[in-house]
């Protein structure tokens, strides 16, 4: 606990102890507590993974066509966030809904992590880097994956001939033919900012909110121990409460924004509507 | 004027809290506006209500990142001090 703090103190954010801590804590510091402290984000990542799996093995396990209980809150879920997709992109967006809605039920299982005790989100852990930044741990991954997935699938929408052409910005006239390798360089970097905001957006959210309840339970320790009363006040309950709205809505707007990504890069369908209003 | 090798420590510490409150500040005003554009909206279409508050939180979000961002900086830097 002491090394935790001054490790802590050290980069000046406040952590609770996570539950690897606490057994190198009681156990005594040796190469199995170490290698399971380094790598506590992984075994949290594997708890999300696992807390998915089985939610939704339990709602599948016999199918009824009228639905009760886990299947029926299940169908709620998934047949909403089709919905959702499907207003953004339309009828083709049927076939992305299983990545994003994984996408969506994975962070939003990995942000609840943090706020449950002695876990840890995954989500909210990163190393500093010589540059300054913190580099996210599992953001950073997930936010390259939702970026190549977009990639991957207005390459298979469009073949490669649309694809490029939409990278150098859909020409039909000689000046924009002439501005394309700027418009190639703009998208690049566009396509490098997409990365580098969804994981940034979600690790500063969710690990400003962890600290925060590092704080406050900081405060409330400080405060009974000066009271000197035995138990501690759980003071933090209404900041566990706000950790589980952040945390739902930095899953819902990861997923809204890779959805959105997509709608931009997709190819755009001529509908009904288009063609009434151009013969109006 | 602080200088000398440990200078840069004076420097930091009086700018890193200053740059997480401009840019706390300049959030705030943007999305007053965001909000209160949500509001007048529902008060046109009551029945929208949801999907106004499904669109004023995405952009809300988007909004408060960019205090994310600084927030992020902020605490790299507090690191040096």
């Amino acid at each position: 606990m002491a090394a935790a703090e001054t490790h802590a103190a050290a980069h000046a954010t406040a952590e609770l102890p996570s539950l690897f801590e606490v057994v190198r804590h009681l156990a005594g510091s040796s190469a199995f507590t170490a290698w399971l402290v380094q790598w506590q984000h992984l075994w949290f990542t594997l708890a999300a993974m696992l807390v998915v799996m089985a939610l939704m093995y339990t709602g599948t396990r016999r199918q009824a066509l009228i639905p009760a209980g886990m299947q029926n809150g299940l169908e709620v879920v998934v047949d909403g966030f089709a919905q959702f997709v499907c207003s953004i992109l339309g009828p083709q967006g049927r076939q992305h809904v299983p990545f994003i809605g994984t996408l969506f039920l994975y962070i939003l299982i990995m942000n609840w992590l943090g706020l449950i005790p002695l876990m840890r989100s995954p989500t909210a852990g990163a190393v500093s880097s010589p540059v300054g930044l913190p580099i996210p741990l599992t953001t950073l991954p997930l936010a390259v994956c939702a970026v190549l997935y977009v990639h991957g699938a207005s390459l298979q929408a469009s073949g490669l001939k649309g694809y490029l052409y939409h990278f150098i910005g859909s020409p039909s006239h000689l000046i924009l033919w002439l501005v394309s390798p700027l418009i190639v360089v703009i998208h690049a970097l566009g396509e490098f900012s997409k990365v580098f905001s969804l994981s940034m957006r979600l690790f500063g959210n969710i690990s400003g909110e962890d600290t925060l309840i590092a704080v406050i339970v900081k405060q409330c320790v400080a405060l009974t121990n000066a009271l000197h009363w035995p138990p501690v006040l759980p003071l933090h309950v209404p900041f566990l409460l706000l950790g589980l709205l952040t945390g739902l809505v930095q899953a819902f707007v990861f997923a809204l924004l890779t959805t959105i990504y997509l709608a931009l890069m997709l190819p755009h369908e001529e509908s009904g509507e288009h063609r009434v209003a151009h013969a109006g | 004027m602080p200088d000398g090798l440990e200078g840069y420590k004076a420097w930091l510490a009086g700018a890193v809290p200053l740059m997480v409150a401009v840019t706390a500040f300049g959030s705030a005003l943007a999305l007053g506006r965001a909000v209160a554009a949500a509001m007048e909206a529902t008060g046109r279409q009551p029945e929208a209500a949801i999907k106004i508050l499904i669109n004023m939180m995405a952009g809300c979000v988007l909004i408060e990142a960019l205090t994310i961002y600084s927030m992020i900086v902020a605490f790299s830097l507090a690191g040096k001090i």
